[in-house]
């Protein structure tokens, strides 16, 4: 059997929630031992949505995370594990055992992407199993990834889903644990301004704007028919911004950082 | 609903653009910009359709068309699909209209050869446009001042637009067309759409859900070969006799012949019934309890009664708008008694508090609901009757508006009805066994059943001429062929572009009427909806704009949308939707409070941090809420979506729950235009202090107190009285235990597969 994966493209995440309420319709409540005990109501999210709007009014952006276990090869969970209490699948699929685990809180914490969570009534630490019960009896997908209905998740076999990972990254992939939840498409920093005449009261179009990153690295572009500027998929790191329009002064930003994705708001440009 | 966009185009009954086949490949095809309108393609139709917009929307950028959001929000489609988003303020948007077309006139980038041929009264907007009717040209400045746009966006917009084959997409409408004096912005835009040759490929106005709600035909190519009629009972949307001339077909709600002769068992059904005697709009339904009379203009009934003729059209009604109705009507009653099925007047329309009043007022010897659940209105009831869902019955359903394939299919009961239930129709049936035999004859149609109901109902809607009975019974899904040709169709108002004289739209002349033939003939005088559509400051009905007297005490806009984890005032108890911090708020004492956008800059004038607990309130009461600062939102505006569920703590004044229709404004849309008007109005709002706070929940600490759900809210618990009950250890508040000794309103797990 192949190992499966999971490919989420963030750009065609709409931030429905459906993963995450499909998950929790098919866990809470819902007792698929020997695979998983039910998750409680509320309180634990097997797949979370977690947004990530960046940048200020008006240039402001937003993203999705939907964010579950990463079925890790070099699972810290299994490390930490007692008595055999997680174990991974043939299809890679990483699952706690519910009668194992009992009482083995510091799972918990074994995991740093905060995957797993404590049910306190039956003494048991609980996570995404993949839906394996589900793949086990006929299903192709895990729940999650059924309900998506612009088909930014998918699932399946390492090879069959080759040329998507191609431009895939994992989070956070200094923690070393080979997660195998890829995502396409996080975007990057961004950086944008309007640029205007305030004595005319007019956009100023086809202004030319330059940014220097810290490294060096030069970007151009011009200004739109809005007087709009933008600089996207952009790096972490200190940046200089520089308007230059025939008849205007140059005007320059200096200090930026695009971390926080700056807006540099309406940019006035005096004649000269 | 555009609504009051009929006054351009005609376009019975709600004003919306129609034919809308084919639109959206035109649109795919020929259309270089969208402009979302007060549109939230990811949010409205959840609930009422599907994805599919959104779906579309993703489709229309991989095709390389701009999308351009103009709205105080970044809503949830602009996070996702906007190119550019124009915030502006709520409820402003004819002032950013009227300078777009003062752009156009000035800089002649309209399509004069179209307006020639294709309007009437166009020299009558340019003068009002241009100042000289009122000496105040629309320039972008001035607008600027009303709507918070830029100078130099609003050019920069009328410019681009100009330039590029553009179309207009909408939701329903939305806030964009329920506020003060909506009717203007809703008539401007399809102005503004005209200068640029409505109807030419590529130049729409779309919507974006309930496709088929008042046409046969759909926006995407897949539509049926034929739209199954499925038989609906709506008594209560007819005239009353003698109000409405014979010749206006008010028979969608009959059987056609087809029907009569493919399902005669529903005839007796659909018999007539006598029509009311009276009838008060809804918006106005508490005004006239209190005032104990009322007056207005138009709106005999929901023009959507009419049945529309074998192309498809429907009569004008236009001019019925200016008949003068009055309550209560000479030889009728005042209102005695209300008898209420789901209510949510309080947490969905005009001024919920006053609603309150009326509910509460003595003129009213007894309120009779009728619902599901114990909840918003049905708190002020004298009787209630509980009502069981569609989950516990049999029906036959249909889905012809989503952007799928059309189907009818059938829902049976996933279990029966809890407790004493029934559903909505067996409640009256009860009923008219007390009135007498005759009544219940009348009523079933002679005894029909429920499960008759569904068989007779699918015979009657032409499906079985494709699908037996049985084989759609044993399938539980017809799903409608599609229509061969439905891709030739010519899509929106292109013949009328093509040809005006030979596809008149529906207006007294013919053409769109930049200055309202029938405003001129009948109410030329009305401040508040003139012939041409203006800006209006404040009038007789509203006084809700920023420049008002009232602003010195409320200087925010409160904006209300339809909320995202919910539909309407229905689904704000489902505890997973509730764990997403954009539906409920957990705040510091443990309560799921309602969110209420705010800008950084408008909560650091007041201190306010993300997650307090806020107050917002004007002379109509207070509603309280938890703070989601954003940069999401223009600044100087507050957000809080309709239909959260009321938990009143000082009933008619003070609301927890986060009901913003508690306060919103009393009058509607305006004088002479029946609307309700419940977004872009006047508030202020603060963080709740710790003496408020601690006022409030020891002076009112039985209301404060009742119990709710930690995670679902307010619930059944928290409002029954026994000298029997408990208190609760986990929280020490008295409530009921059911039959299985669990509190009532709490939640214990219940497991299905294995035991626990």
């Amino acid at each position: 059997m192949g190992k499966k994966v999971f490919v989420i493209d963030v750009a065609r995440c709409s931030g429905c929630h459906n993963c995450q309420l499909s998950c929790k319709d098919e866990h809470c409540e819902n007792d698929w031992r020997p695979y998983a005990a039910p998750q409680p109501p509320t309180g634990q999210f097997w797949c979370k949505v977690t947004d990530h709007p960046r940048g200020q009014i008006p240039k402001v952006k937003i993203h999705y995370l939907p964010v579950l276990c990463n079925h890790c090869d070099n699972a810290p969970c299994m490390q930490t594990a007692r008595d055999g209490a997680i174990y991974r699948r043939p299809d890679g699929l990483v699952v706690i055992d519910p009668a194992k685990a009992q009482g083995q809180r510091e799972l918990v914490d074994a995991c740093p992407y905060g995957a797993i969570f404590w049910n306190e009534e039956l003494a048991l630490p609980q996570k995404c199993t993949g839906c394996a019960h589900l793949l086990d009896h006929g299903s192709k997908v895990p729940r999650c990834v059924e309900a998506c209905p612009t088909e930014a998740l998918k699932f399946g076999d390492e090879e069959e889903l080759a040329e998507l990972l191609q431009d895939a990254v994992v989070l956070h992939p200094e923690y070393g644990t080979a997660p195998r939840v890829y995502y396409r498409n996080i975007p990057g920093c961004f950086l944008g301004g309007l640029v205007y005449d305030p004595k005319e009261e007019e956009v100023l179009i086809g202004a030319k704007v330059t940014l220097t990153l810290e490294d060096g690295t030069v970007q151009e572009t011009v200004t739109d028919d809005f007087g709009d500027f933008w600089f996207r998929e952009l790096p972490e790191c200190a940046a200089s911004v520089t308007i230059e329009a025939p008849g205007y002064c140059t005007r320059t930003f200096d200090g930026l950082d695009t971390r926080s994705c700056p807006n540099l708001g309406d940019i006035p440009m005096e004649r000269g | 609903m555009v609504l009051g966009a009929k006054h351009v185009w005609g376009m019975e009954p709600v004003g919306e653009m129609a034919p809308t086949a084919n639109l959206y490949p035109d649109i795919a095809k020929n259309t270089d910009l969208l402009l979302f309108w007060g549109c939230d393609p990811e949010t409205t139709p959840l609930g009422v359709v599907s994805h599919m917009p959104s779906r579309l929307c993703y489709w229309f950028t991989d095709l390389g068309i701009e999308s351009v959001y103009v709205c105080p929000d970044l809503n949830y489609g602009a996070a996702v699909h906007a190119d550019k988003w124009i915030p502006i303020l709520p409820n402003t948007d004819a002032a950013l209209q009227l300078a777009i077309a003062y752009i156009w006139l000035t800089e002649e980038s309209c399509d004069k050869e179209y307006i020639a041929t294709h309007t009437y009264g166009f020299d009558k907007f340019v003068a009002y446009v241009m100042g000289e009717e009122d000496g105040v040209p629309k320039t972008p400045r001035w607008a600027s001042e009303k709507c918070g746009v830029k100078p130099w966006t609003i050019k920069a917009l009328a410019r681009h637009w100009a330039k590029k084959t553009t179309s207009i997409l909408h939701g329903n409408g939305g806030c964009y067309i329920r506020g003060p004096y909506a009717t203007e912005p809703a008539r401007l835009e399809v102005m503004l759409l005209g200068m640029q040759g409505l109807g030419r490929p590529g130049v729409h106005q779309g919507k974006m859900i309930e496709w088929n709600m008042w046409v046969r035909d759909y926006p995407v190519p897949f539509h049926g070969e034929f739209v199954p009629k499925v038989p609906q009972i709506c008594d209560c949307l007819r005239a009353v006799d003698g109000d409405l001339p014979d010749d206006i077909d008010m028979r969608r709600y009959d059987l056609n012949d087809y029907q009569k002769e493919k399902a005669p068992e529903l005839v007796e059904l659909f018999q007539k019934l006598p029509a009311p005697k009276q009838f008060i709009p809804r918006c106005i339904v508490h005004r006239a309890i209190v005032e104990g009379h009322a007056e207005w203009y138009g709106l005999h009934c929901f023009s959507s009664s009419q049945q529309p003729d074998k192309n498809g059209n429907r009569k004008p009604t236009n001019i019925y708008q200016f008949d003068k109705i009055i309550y209560p009507r000479p030889g009728c009653s005042q209102v005695h008694m209300i008898w209420t099925d789901s209510p949510c007047n309080v947490t969905c329309w005009n001024n919920g508090n006053l609603f309150t009043e009326a509910y509460r007022d003595p003129s009213i010897e007894t309120v009779v609901a009728q619902h599901p659940w114990l909840e918003n209105d049905c708190y002020f009831a004298d009787l209630i009757l509980p009502v069981s869902t569609k989950h516990e019955m049999s029906d036959l359903c249909n889905d012809l508006s989503s952007g799928v394939f059309q189907s009818v299919y059938i829902t049976e009961p996933c279990c029966p009805p809890v407790g004493e239930s029934m559903t909505d129709f067996d409640v009256c049936v009860k009923i008219c066994e007390k009135l007498g035999p005759e009544y219940v004859r009348a009523y079933t149609g002679n005894g029909l059943t429920e499960e008759d109901r569904v068989r007779f109902f699918y015979a009657a809607s032409g499906c079985q001429d494709y699908m037996d009975w049985d084989e759609f019974y044993r399938r539980k899904i017809f799903v409608v062929p599609c229509k061969e040709n439905a891709q030739e169709i010519p899509a929106g108002l292109n013949g009328f572009w093509k040809d005006p004289k030979g596809n008149p739209l529906s207006t007294p002349t013919g053409l769109l009427e930049y200055s309202s033939t029938d405003i001129e003939r009948y109410m030329p005088d009305d401040p508040e909806r003139p012939p041409v559509p203006h800006w209006i400051e404040k009038s007789e009905s509203h006084d809700e704009r920023l420049s008002s007297d009232r602003a010195k005490k409320y200087p925010l806009l409160c904006m209300s949308n339809h909320g995202r984890w919910r539909m309407h005032a229905q689904c704000d108890d489902i505890i997973w939707n509730r764990e997403v911090e954009t539906m409920k708020i957990r705040a510091w004492d443990g309560y799921q409070y309602e969110p209420m956008w705010i800008n950084p800059v408008t909560a650091k004038e007041r201190g306010i941090r993300h997650h307090d607990i806020v107050k917002i309130f004007n002379e109509r009461g207070i509603v309280l809420c938890a703070a989601y600062v954003t940069e999401r939102l223009i600044p100087g505006v507050v957000y809080v979506d309709h239909g959260a569920r009321l938990d009143p703590i000082i009933p008619g004044w003070l609301d927890r729950g986060g009901c913003i229709n508690c306060i919103t404004p009393t009058s509607m849309t305006s004088k002479n235009s029946t609307g309700m008007a419940v977004s872009g109005f006047l508030v202020e709002c603060q963080k709740v202090t710790d003496e408020e706070y601690q006022e409030w929940s020891t002076k009112y600490a039985d209301a404060w107190n009742r119990k709710t759900d930690p995670n679902a809210g307010v619930c059944l618990a928290g409002w029954l009285v026994d000298e029997d009950m408990d208190e609760d250890p986990t929280d020490g508040v008295r409530c009921l235990k059911d039959k299985r000794g669990v509190w009532l309103g709490s939640r214990q797990p219940h497991v299905v597969g294995k035991e626990a």
